[in-house]
């Protein structure tokens, strides 16, 4: 795609970096989250 | 003689043993063997151990072909859910041929499966959904909960002329217990008594043998004998074992891995309600996981299980006992 021109070298990094700092991000939230209430295991079987 | 070895090894030697007494017994599936080194391979060739494409519809279809043809085909399929992709080979196709020939063919085969496997692997890898294979005729479903049972019921389940699904538990596969070196054979149908008590009979299946034999240790020291019942197989059930425990102890809990309304469990108590009610001095109990799917999260998990304290605590509500621990 760079070849091709669609794409620059720079906004491929862009994208990669942006989709690890995304990822990042998620998991440092689940890091820092508390465990949910067990009794959550049971919601959202049915609508 | 006996040695100990891990549950997952008794299930291979079982493969391998069964393979060198039976020239038609195949052994293929997804990631089984893919080096030529392999030591089945080495011992079998590639013509009896094969790596199979990801599509179970092929692998399952394949298996019901190569056994109306006269093989005896073993699959690894993994985990049961994969099975779920293959329902028409699984359901419509092995267990019904044999009845729509009017008994003509057979179709021996080994649908060998991992299930349960409940330690942070979510939804769709952890499901106990053997019942679902319990209730076709035709089929039938093992589920061994010893390293000794998972060798027997494998020998047996791939000299059986039926189809037969093989469930192992991915919870056990590094347990290690002793097993018998040369043939070992565990018939199919055949329940065990894994402690004997005369207080309350405890149903258990697969994994969770070993919670009831745990919550069994607990009660005993509060001065409560647990029988211990293992199925071993759901389809043939060996309800006379179970109902002459009932017969003994007048007091039936049911533990099981499975969702409530798909359960062993509840197959097994419409039973003794129907043979044994006259043995019953309190209602039957059952300690299965919750209708939801096994969640991830650690804790959510745990509160959707069968285990242990759960056992305990029902087998305390069915003597009456409950409220004197408490």
């Amino acid at each position: 795609m760079i070849e091709q021109g669609t794409l620059t070298a720079e906004r491929a990094d862009q994208i990669a970096q942006d989709a690890r700092d995304e990822m990042e991000a998620a998991v440092q939230f689940g890091l820092d989250s508390p465990f949910p209430e067990p009794e959550a295991a049971v919601n959202f079987v049915y609508a | 003689m006996a040695r100990e070895i891990p549950y997952i090894a008794a299930v291979n030697e079982a493969i391998a043993q069964e393979m060198a007494r039976d020239e038609t017994v195949l052994f293929y599936g997804q990631d089984v063997a893919p080096s030529d080194e392999d030591p089945l391979v080495k011992q079998f060739t590639r013509d009896r151990v094969r790596v199979s494409p990801i599509s179970e519809t092929a692998e399952i279809g394949m298996a019901v072909g190569a056994a109306l043809a006269g093989y005896r085909p073993v699959v690894e399929l993994l985990m049961a859910e994969f099975m779920l992709v293959a329902m028409n080979q699984v359901v419509n196709e092995a267990p019904r041929l044999r009845y729509m020939s009017g008994g003509r063919v057979k179709v021996p085969l080994v649908l060998k499966a991992g299930y349960g496997f409940t330690a942070g692997w979510a939804g769709q890898h952890t499901g106990s959904i053997y019942t679902m294979f319990a209730g076709i005729p035709g089929l039938k479903v093992v589920l061994p909960s010893t390293p000794a049972d998972a060798k027997g019921l494998m020998a047996s389940a791939v000299r059986d002329d039926n189809p037969v699904v093989y469930l192992m538990h991915y919870l056990l596969v590094l347990e290690h217990g002793d097993v018998p070196e040369g043939e070992h054979l565990v018939p199919i149908g055949e329940a065990a008594v894994r402690r004997a008590g005369g207080d309350v009979t405890i149903v258990a299946t697969g994994w969770t043998v070993g919670k009831a034999l745990a919550a069994a240790e607990a009660l005993a020291g509060e001065g409560v004998e647990a029988e211990v019942i293992d199925p071993r197989s759901l389809q043939p059930l060996d309800m006379p074992a179970i109902l002459s425990s009932v017969e003994k102890t007048g007091h039936l809990v049911i533990a099981d891995q499975a969702t409530r309304h798909a359960s062993a469990a509840s197959i097994i108590a419409a039973e003794v309600a129907e043979h044994g009610f006259s043995s019953l001095k309190a209602p039957i109990k059952l300690v299965t996981a919750l209708d939801a799917t096994v969640p991830y999260s650690e804790p959510m998990e745990a509160y959707v299980l069968p285990d242990e304290d759960k056992i305990a605590g029902a087998v305390r509500e069915v003597l009456g006992t409950a409220s004197a621990v408490a």
